[in-house]
Parts: C-alpha cells; structure tokens; sequence
C-alpha cells in the first residue's frame, strides 16, 4: 500500500507500536517510540504518566511519570517495570531527567492503569502532544477491552443499507472526531458511521486525539492519519469544538467532507472548564479560516445556517459569530433560501438501534409518574432547571419522581448540581434519582417505565434524545430553544420562557388529562416517523456520492 | 427664614458618586446602604452613570430618585478636566438636600454642606501609585498613563505635562473640605490623614452578605481571584506563582486594560491551559467559582480595604493573600495566609493548600465564622449614624450662627429686571415700539443688565434700601428661556457672593407661548444652577418659585399638571395679573400654587376702589398651600407709550405716581394690615416699559428708593 504523499503537520508527534500492554502474565513491557519529523529540533521533553484507569485524577489516582529530555536522541524504547515499590520506566537504559512517584498511590492491582505518552514544552511545559494506552494487570480486563474494541466495529443492531452501491473497491473512509466516548451524541455519531461504512462492505477506520484507552486500536490516534490515507481515500470529519488537528486534516489531498455537529456557546462552560469554553471559542475563528472542504453537511437547520454563515464570511466571521451564538442568537440563511453547500442530513443512521436491544432490570423510583431527562449532564443542558422545573411540579403530582440520565464530565458542575439536591432543593431529593453508568438495556428499561420525558436544554445541535422519546411514546414538555424546536417540529410541548410555577401547572394538566396527553403523542408518533424516513441514509450517501463523483480535491 | 430640618429620623439624603454602573467594592457598599437607609431617609442618587436595574437587584426600590450628572470628559487634557472641572460642574447640578454623602474622588470637591465624604482612597496616582503605571506600551511615544477610577480605560499625557498635570490636580485636590470623612480601614484612615492632614477616626468597614454564597468544602486544584485587570491589581504575581504550582488551575474573574498584557503574559509561561480570564458573569457564577475555588488569591499592592477578602471568607475560602492593604485588618492567620508580594512565596502558600485541603477546608471554614461580624447591616447602620449626627451638628452650629428672630419678620422683595443691553437702542432700551419702549433713563444710564458694574450698584442699592430679596425676571418664550437674562442672573448671584451681599434671590419664571418641553428645561435649569445657591431664597428649607400669572393658562389641565410636577421641589407662588377667584380658583389653576400674589395691584380699578381690593387680595393671598400673607405695592404705573395692540384695551393704562402719593397709599395699606404679611413685594426695581421702577432715575431721583427704605425701617420695627 502506497502512503500518501501529504503536507507534513507542524504538530509534533508519539508513535506506539503497540495499543495495549499486558501485565497478567509478566512484569516487564516494552513500547517503542517513534517521533515526528522536528521533535529533535524542538525543545520538547518526553513524559510517561501512569494513572489508574478508572479514576485518573491527580494526586489520588496517579501513579507517576518519568521525563527524558529529548536533544540528539533518535527512535527509543521505553521499558516500563512493575516491582514491590511500584513502577518505573527507562528508556534504553537512560535515566529519567525528573521523575515523580506518588508514595500514597494504593492502586498498582488494579485490573488496568492508563499509560500517557506526553510531549511538553520544555520552556512552558505546556502538553503539546498525548496519546494512552492501557497497562492489563488481569487477563481478564485484557479480554473485556477485546469486546468493546469489536463492539464498535459490529454492534449487535441492525444497519441501514446503502441504497447507492457503485462503490470503488479500494477507496476506505475515515472517520475523524476531536473525541469519540460511547454515550456522547458525537462519538456514537462516528462510530455509527463507522459501522454503517464497514456494514456496506466499506473500508473503514475511527480516528481521534481523545478516546477510551481501552478500545485503542479500534480508534487509532488522530496524528496517525497523514501516514494511513490515500489520495483516493475520503475523510470524514465530525466538527463539535476547536481541534488542533484540523488544520493538518484539511490540507490532506484526498476528499474531505465535514459533519458539523454544531458548537456548544462557551458561556455555558466559562465557570466549570474554562479551558472546555476557550476551545469552543476557538472552534467557530477555525471553522472560518479552514481551506475548503469537499462537502459539509449539518445536523439540522440550525446548524447548517450557523456553519453558513462561518463559511461565506471567512475572514471575520468567526469571533462575531461566537458573540452571537453566546446569546442564543444567530442570523444567518432562512428556511426560504438555504445557504450552498451545506445539506442538512440528521445524525441518525440507525433504523431502529432498540429493536436488537432487550431490557434489563433497573431499580426504579416507587414514584409511578417518571419523568425522565436523559443527555449529558452539561451546563447548558440546564440540568439545575429541570430541578428547579420538577420542585415545582411535585408540588402538583405527590407520585412523581424525576429520572436523570447520563453522564458529567465536569466535576464542578457536578458538584453544584449536588449541592442543589441537598440544599435548594433538599425537600425533592428523594424523589430525584441522576443515574449514570447503566446499560443500553437498563436505559430502554426506564424509557419504558417513564411517564413524560423533560428537557429544558439551552443549546442543541439536533438532540437525539428527543426522537427516542417519541419512539418511547413519552410526552416531551421542553424549553423552545433553537435546535429542539427543530427537531420537535409541530409536536412535543415546547415553553418559551422559564416560568417553572406555570409550566408545571401546565404539565400536570396535560398529564392528567387523557385526551391531551394522547394527542401530544400522536403528534410526536408523527413527528417520528418524518424523521425515520430522513434517517434512511439518502442523504448521507448522496452527499458522499456527490464527494467521490468530483475526484480529488473536487471542489 | 427657617433653618434646614434638623429631625435626622428622615433626612432629605443626597448620595453623589461619579459612577454607578457596575457592581464594584465602592458601588457595593452605596447599593448596600441604600437599600438599607431608604425607608428611614428620602434619598437621591446622583451619578453621570446608572444602571437601574442594578439598583433594583439590590433591593434599591423606585422611591429612590436617581438623576444624572455630567459624564466625563473624554480626550485631550480630560484627566484635567475630571479632576477639576467636572465636580464643580457636579456641583451646580446638584439640588438642595439636608446633607450631602459623597463616594470616591473627586466629590470632595463638590461644596455642599454638611458633607459625609467616604473616599475609599485618596487619588493614589498622586501618592502611592505614582510611580506604577504601566509604560510599557506608551513609553516609546513619550507618553503615560493614568487612570483615575472609575473611568474604564487609560487617559494618555505627554512626559512633557504630566508632572504638571499632576501638581494641578494636587493643587485642587486640597481644597475639598468635607465635614467629615469616613475611612474603609484604618490603614486608609492613615493613609488619608497624610495626604490631607485632618483627622480621620471614623473608619466604618465594608459588609458582605454571607448568606450569598454557595458554601462547598474544596476538593478541586482551583485558584480563584477576583479583580479589575489594573496594573497595581498585581494579577502578574499571581500567573507568575500559579506557574510553580503543578496540577493547579487559576480563574481570573474581571476585565480592565491590563487583559491583553496578562494574556500574552501567561501563553508566554505556558500556562494557556491552566490560567483563564473569565469577565461579564452573573452573581450566581461568581458564587459557584467561588464554591469551586480551593482558595482566593489576593494580591494588589496596599488596597485600602479589598471586599474580594471578606467574599474569600463569606465562601468559606482560605485567603493567599499579601501582606498589605485595609482587608489585612479583618483577617487573621485562621483563614488566612498573609505573604510577602513574590511569585516563589504566593506559589508556596498555593503548594501547601493544594497538597493539604484538610488545611483549606478549616481555613475556610474559620474564615465562614469570622467574616459573620462584617455585615452590610452592620456597616449601613456605622455610616448612617455618622451622617446623621455630622448633619445634627452642622444643623445645630447654623442655627447658631443665623441672626436671632431674623425668620420672623415680613421679608421685603422687588421685582429685578435683568433684560437690558448696552445703551440706548440695545434690548429693552428703546429696541421695539411694543415692547422696548421707555420714557425714563435710570441714573446709572442706559445700562447692561449682565455688567458686574451694574449689578453691584444695583446690590448697593437694594441694601441701602434695606430689600431682602430680588424676584429676577426669567422669561420663556417659543425660543425657550432668555438666554441673556440666564447669564445676567449668573452674574447676579456670583456678585452677590462675591461683594458677599445679604440680598437673596429667587427666580420669577415669566412663560409667554413656550414648548412644554423648554418649560421643563428651563425649572430644571433654575434647580440645578441656582437653587443650590446659598443666597437662593428659601421658606421652611424649600427654594421658592415666582410664576407670572397672566390667566392665559387658566384651565388648561395639562399644562397645570405639568407645572406642578416639575415644579414640585419648590415653594410656588402666583405673581397674577387676575384676583383670585375664590369661586372657581380650583378650577382654574387646580391649587398648583403654594402662595398667592398681585403682579400690579394699580390695575385692577380705579383708585376708589382700590384699599378694598387690596384687602381682598391680601386675604385670598392665604389660599395657597402654604398659607403665606404676601401684600404687593407699586409706585404707580404707565405704559400708553408702548405700541401694543394687546394692551389698548386696559383701561388703567396710566395710573399716575402723584409725586410718591400712589406708592405711600399703597406702603401706608400695607403697614395697616392687621396680620403680618409674609412677604411684601414691590412691583418693581426696574420695570421701564410700564414705569413702574422704584430705581433711581432721571425723572424720580431717589425719592422711590428712600420712600422703599422708610417702608422696610417700618416693616421691621412694626413687626419685629
């Protein structure tokens, strides 16, 4: 196989040969390094971090790193040794520069550890590359990560065929995100491309700078993309946030189409993970100065305008239109003259993914009326104002219970969520039950036993979470913002305002009350079944059809 | 005359602070306070900026008047200009109040009495800060900054004048002389006692409202601080240390002209992804950093007092802090750490936290305890005392010092016409037929109004006479107030002060066919130019009002509605051409009107008649409001020589002076009257058109002036 011939990336870059180390059976593990064209040049130190996998937080959970100062060295390998004291790395028989290790980490046993493989600015110390791998210490953590890594390939749910099948025989696609973790709208966008491609016969691949070290192989390292793709070759890039390696992806000579999932408003970010909110910021400057893809497509309307407007004002859009979107407001196209070249095509591309999945148990409220939330547990989901929502609703409804579903990523917001529980809203805290960690099984479980499903989301690309509620036949009551309203249409119960006291009161009418109920379903099933038939896949292959018709650099 | 009210239980506050927009340690402590003296004190707010909803967030309900001052000055020589120009230009904009509470530099400046100034620092680019502006971007053009708060951005001044500059505005700044000043820390209290070698031993700290905050015991690697991005804010030591403090992340919450700085500053460390500057947060996502922070890091270079401090304490939040400035005085080693201003000392004290928040959280939890004894309540309460005793003081050393019975007897006023131009053919010197024509020449000649020659003849004269005050004429017309005449009255009252006359003033408004809106205008001009005046006339505290009453406005509902309230701060009284009716006087003039006076009581019949409307009118002068006994007298009156067609059909059109016989009629009624009048006012000093003037002149001499002086011997030996 022929490499590409591509520009080289200014980022520089680790490569490991090898995605997993296993420790279950010995005490030694060799990796070997390869280094980017102009690390030698740069003054960069090399960093191996060890962490517990499960909790990978310093100072408890981490284990400790060994540094080497990389002038006028070449390819290394670095050996890593577990003994009675703990671990300790070399790298061909060279001492670290600086090494730390953590005297009260208690973890070594544990079934895995988390090796980072780090660059930093020798001057600042700022993390200029990262890449992980997990150590096994059991066989069998080695074996459960072999599952998840082929669960992504081959999910046990059936896959939209490709209506379009003139495909050419040696053309892969890749399949690129910032990040891919299972149970984020992204990642499970990917890797549902990814399956779908593979499911039609399709050479396919994920790549990422950020994913569960577990299932690495499956998902490879974004840096290892210019050094796999050919010229013949399409990439799928899945736009959510600012990447530094976007730059590099769009000056690949093969085809590229860009997915845009939209960009989360930085305020809602700016006090839990200022970082997280910067990197938004900086998300909306890249996507005006990237070098033009070969198709873009967009989650829903209101991200194709947003995406728009980034594209036809280039030069000083971007800052502006961060400004604006911070605000809630965007103007941009309308749905009388679409913006060109952006299509509209909704991140669904599975017929139906709870059909193969059966129910499994889940402890649930006593409380008979559930109302469910299920998403990220993120700022601008607004999850302190479903609290806010539901304390006023039990007021209305003694049998209510109010379910959380999902996952946070950002232990400040975490922890403020939790000190409204046992302080604000103290009197309903039992009656709030936030669930994280269930299987696909156990989510289908409380979707079934829900009674309503709520969401007073304040910034969406399409929401997901909506079209399984409709096909839970749950009643949605949900804040009209932009990207929900979209997607609810006509239906669902949509609040322009947060007058918590009134929308409960509103809610418990039409809750209690059959005949309203029953219609808001019926608008929903509807609703429903527009979206399946958007969902069957035309849109996504007659976009890349259009991509792989133009040749190289088509546009 | 009465003296101001001495009952402090609900005092007329004026509260003047340059700006009242953002949500700063000074706005703070205002807002605070307000919200907490409102119900005990009528207050107004005086600000070039001010954000209302602010106020409303706060607790500061509507009954709080809020009106604005002149903004800054912005450009060329504009740090001059706000330093000594704008507050005495604050200082004519501000009405009458019982005592004045003023915040920040430069409202000492402002001369109003009794004064409670409470400056949270003296201009410190005088003193301390002097040499600590930032020159990196300017020095190369021969240029600096300064920055006087709370103007948001850098006033530029060449190195050739900023030294000059600087002695100027020290200069002036000596001059504010506040009956009191109130220190937010004793450290400021010495720090002011330096700079303006008084006494301060008032300090009253600043509050913080604990229950505010989201309490959460630390368990993130976060550093919190909390300020405007100024140089001797000294964020600098604080991204230098963070930079040794491995694992640590720093939030930055606030904005100023040093952001760009600071930033090229930390990507230069590196520290791109552990320092942030966050600007622009509601209260709610301050309240959850602080919640997050495992400690605040506070180091500006000797802050008078620093709220950032007792916030750090309220969130229950260890304190890294230097080892200067007021907010020093509030903690102790409990809740805080107290280092010197190095990057390596601040780092350590962060280090030791990071590794030990079983530390931090006892720390914070002190500080939680400790900072209960500085509240807002508590703070409102200290200030509002000594507002309320520095007004008890000043009132009861005033009353002192006016002139015993002196409120008691009748005050006597002319009618002053300030119209004239220079010489003969000018305004109102024989310029028209209908209006400017006049037959007699004063014995200064045909002289300017505006001229300081004049009016301190005419002030000469007045006193001779023994006159207590001067109605002067301010006409409006279809072009709004006369402007001339508005120069000639600021001249009036600056003479006045400046000879140091005993004659007070008061503006008789004459509205002929004018715009509501210049109506407004102009009583808005009136209050804010000359009312504050300490020789503006005033009765039980209120600056009073003379209005012209030709009847016209009879009636018209809207028109007397709009009169009352924008005249509502004054003592209104009628100078009417028309009795009062008392049959339908309500109806006519819907009781707008606190007094009730004759314009011209010689024509209102034939002078059979005349002692019996005279005594009518006296009578029904009570009908105001305010009950006030005003009696009118006039030499006599002439205008047949004025071309007018409005005024053919007068019947009274010449009522002859009979060599003084007239005007001894009407001062012989007047000093018959069995109650004593209030007032008495002659129509006029210096009326030509209608020749009514008691002046000196060509054809009369002195003869009306020394009749004018017998009456007024008279007024106060009869009823002294």
């Amino acid at each position: 196989m022929e490499l590409s011939k591509v520009a080289p990336t200014s980022l520089p870059y680790v490569t490991l040969d090898r995605d997993w180390l296993d420790f279950s059976t010995d005490d030694t593990g060799e990796l070997a390094l390869g280094f980017s064209r102009g690390v030698w040049q740069s003054e960069l130190s090399l960093v191996v971090d060890i962490y517990s996998a499960k909790n990978p937080v310093h100072p408890a959970g981490h284990v400790g790193w060994w540094s080497w100062s990389l002038w006028d060295k070449s390819d290394l390998v670095t050996t890593i040794k577990r003994n009675a004291g703990g671990f300790e790395a070399e790298i061909d028989g060279l001492e670290p520069t600086n090494q730390w290790q953590n005297p009260d980490f208690t973890g070594i046993d544990e079934d895995a550890l988390a090796v980072r493989v780090v660059l930093r600015d020798v001057t600042t110390e700022a993390i200029v590359f990262e890449d992980a791998l997990l150590l096994h210490n059991r066989a069998d953590s080695l074996e459960a990560a072999g599952a998840s890594r082929q669960l992504i390939h081959q999910p046990d749910t059936p896959i939209t065929s490709a209506a379009w099948y003139g495909w050419p025989g040696d053309t892969a696609i890749h399949v690129v995100a910032a990040n891919i973790f299972s149970r984020d709208a992204v990642g499970n966008f990917a890797i549902d491309l990814h399956r779908l491609f593979r499911a039609n016969g399709i050479e396919s691949q994920l790549y990422a700078a950020h994913f569960d070290p577990a299932v690495r192989g499956a998902i490879r390292h974004v840096s290892s993309l210019p050094e796999t793709v050919r010229d013949h070759d399409l990439v799928v890039l899945n736009f959510s946030i600012y990447d530094p390696y976007v730059e590099m992806i769009s000056q690949l000579r093969c085809r590229k189409i860009l997915y845009f999932h939209n960009v989360t408003p930085p305020r809602f970010f700016q006090i839990y993970d200022a970082e997280l909110a910067e990197f938004c910021s900086r998300a909306f400057v890249q996507l005006a100065t990237l070098p033009p893809f070969d198709g873009y497509l967009a989650n829903s309307l209101h991200s194709m305008r947003l995406l728009a407007q980034c594209l036809n004002s280039p030069s000083s859009v971007g800052a502006a239109i961060a400004e604006a979107n911070a605000d809630g407001e965007v103007d941009g196209g309308s749905d009388e003259s679409p913006v060109r070249d952006v299509v509209v095509c909704p991140p669904l591309v599975s017929s139906d993914r709870w059909a193969g999945i059966d129910a499994a148990p889940i402890k649930l409220p006593k409380q008979t009326n559930r109302l469910l939330y299920v998403g990220r547990i993120a700022p601008h989901k607004r999850v302190e104002d479903l609290m806010a929502l539901f304390s006023q609703y039990a007021r209305w409804d003694n049998n209510s219970a109010l379910i959380i579903v999902g996952g946070c990523g950002l232990h400040g917001y975490a922890n403020y969520l939790e000190y409204l529980l046992k302080n604000t809203y103290a009197d309903v805290a039992d009656r709030i039950h936030m669930l994280d960690h269930i299987s696909d099984g156990q989510l289908k479980t409380v979707y079934e036993s829900s009674s309503a499903f709520v969401t007073m989301t304040e910034h969406e690309g399409f929401c997901v979470p909506l079209i399984e509620a409709m096909h839970f036949g749950l009643p949605i009551f949900a804040y009209a913002e932009d990207g929900v309203s979209q997607t609810l249409g006509r239906s669902g119960r949509q609040y322009f305002t947060k007058d918590f006291e009134s929308m409960a009161a509103d809610m418990n009418r039409v809750l209690s009350t059959a005949w309203m109920r029953e219609s808001l379903v019926t608008r929903q099933r509807a609703r429903l079944a527009r979206w399946r038939r958007e969902s069957d896949g035309t849109v996504l292959w007659s976009a890349i059809e259009r991509v792989i018709a133009n040749g190289v650099g088509g546009r | 005359m009465s003296a101001p009210s001495t009952d402090t239980s609900g005092l007329d506050l004026a509260v003047i602070i340059p700006e009242l927009a953002k949500y700063g340690g000074a706005e703070r402590l205002l807002i605070e306070c307000v919200a907490r003296w409102q119900h005990r004190h009528r207050i107004t707010i005086y600000s070039s900026k001010t954000n209302r909803q602010l106020l409303s967030e706060h607790g500061v309900g509507r009954e709080v008047e809020v009106k604005t001052l002149s903004p800054y000055y912005e450009g060329q020589h504009s740090i001059l200009l706000n330093a000594v120009l704008l507050p005495k230009i604050w200082e004519r904009e501000v009405g009458t109040h019982d005592v004045y509470h003023t915040h920040l530099w430069p409202t000492h400046l402002i001369d109003r009495h009794p004064m409670v100034w409470y400056p949270h620092e003296p201009l410190r680019i005088l003193h301390d800060l002097r040499y600590e502006q930032a020159l990196d971007d300017v020095a190369d053009q021969f240029q600096r900054n300064l920055h006087i708060y709370p103007k948001y951005n850098y006033d530029r001044v060449s190195d050739m004048t900023y030294e000059a500059y600087l002695a100027s505005i020290d200069m002036f700044d000596k001059l504010g002389a506040p009956d009191r000043i109130v220190a937010n820390s004793k450290y400021t209290a010495g720090y002011l006692e330096r700079v303006y070698g008084v006494g301060v031993t008032d300090v009253v700290y600043p509050g913080v409202n604990d229950q505010d905050f989201i309490y959460q015991p630390p368990d993130e690697n976060i550093f919190l601080t909390v300020g405007q991005l100024w140089p001797h804010k000294r964020m600098k030591l604080i991204i230098e240390a963070i930079r040794h403090v491995e694992g640590a992340q720093l939030y930055i919450v606030g904005n100023g002209p040093e952001k760009q700085r600071l930033q090229r500053m930390t990507q230069g460390l590196g520290l791109s992804d552990r320092v942030f500057f966050l600007h622009g947060l509601t209260n709610l996502e301050v309240q959850i950093l602080f919640s997050r922070a495992l400690a605040v890091v506070f180091t500006p270079m000797k802050e008078p007092f620093g709220i950032v401090a007792l916030e750090a304490m309220a969130a229950g939040k260890p304190l890294i802090a230097v080892e200067e400035g007021g907010f020093t005085e509030a903690v102790d080693e409990s809740c805080a750490m107290l280092v010197p201003a190095e990057p390596e000392r601040i780092a350590d004290a962060m280090r030791q936290l990071r590794d030990d928040k079983e530390r931090a959280r006892r720390m914070g939890l002190s500080g939680r305890q400790r900072v209960k004894q500085f509240t807002w309540d508590r703070a409102a309460e200290e200030l509002g005392t000594i507002i309320e005793d520095t007004h008890e003081q000043w009132t009861e050393q005033h009353r002192r010092a006016e002139p015993s019975g002196a409120s008691d007897r009748p005050l006597v006023g002319v009618h002053y016409y300030c119209w004239f131009g220079s010489g003969i053919g000018s305004r109102h010197w024989n310029d028209t037929a209908q209006s400017g024509a006049v037959t007699d020449m004063p014995t200064l000649g045909f002289y300017p109004s505006s001229s300081g020659t004049t009016i301190e003849a005419h002030l000469r004269s007045l006193e001779e006479a023994g006159v207590d005050f001067a109605m002067l004429n301010l006409h409006v017309d279809a072009r709004g107030a006369d402007a001339y005449e508005v120069a000639s009255i600021e001249n009036v009252f600056s003479i006045a002060r400046q000879i140091d006359s005993p004659i007070r003033f008061a503006i008789h408004l004459c509205p002929y066919d004018c715009k509501a809106k210049d109506l407004q205008t102009t009583i808005e001009m009136i209050y804010r130019m000359f009312t504050p005046r300490s020789s503006y006339l005033r009765l039980d505290g209120d600056p009073v009002l003379f209005v012209f009453w030709t009847g016209v406005y009879d009636g018209d509902r809207r028109w007397l509605n709009q009169l009352d309230e924008w005249t509502a701060g004054f003592v209104r009284i009628a100078c009417s051409l028309r009795m009062y009716s008392a049959q339908d006087e309500q109806r006519k003039t819907l009781g707008v009107f606190d007094g009730w006076s004759l314009y011209s009581p010689l024509e209102l019949s034939a002078p059979a008649r005349w002692e019996e409307l005279w005594q009518q009118a006296y009578t029904d002068s009570t009908a105001g409001a305010r009950g006030l006994r005003i009696a009118t007298v006039s030499p006599g009156y002439d205008d047949s020589h004025l071309k007018d067609p409005n005024r053919e059909n007068n019947p009274y059109r010449t009522v002859c002076r009979e060599k003084g016989a007239t005007y001894q009629r009407m001062i012989d009624f007047t000093l018959s009257l069995a109650q004593q009048p209030n007032l008495v006012l002659v129509t006029s000093y210096n009326e030509y058109h209608e020749n009514t003037h008691i002046e000196p002149s060509k054809t009369h001499g002195t003869r009306y002036m020394d009749m004018t002086r017998e009456l007024t011997s008279k007024v106060a030996t009869q009823w002294n």
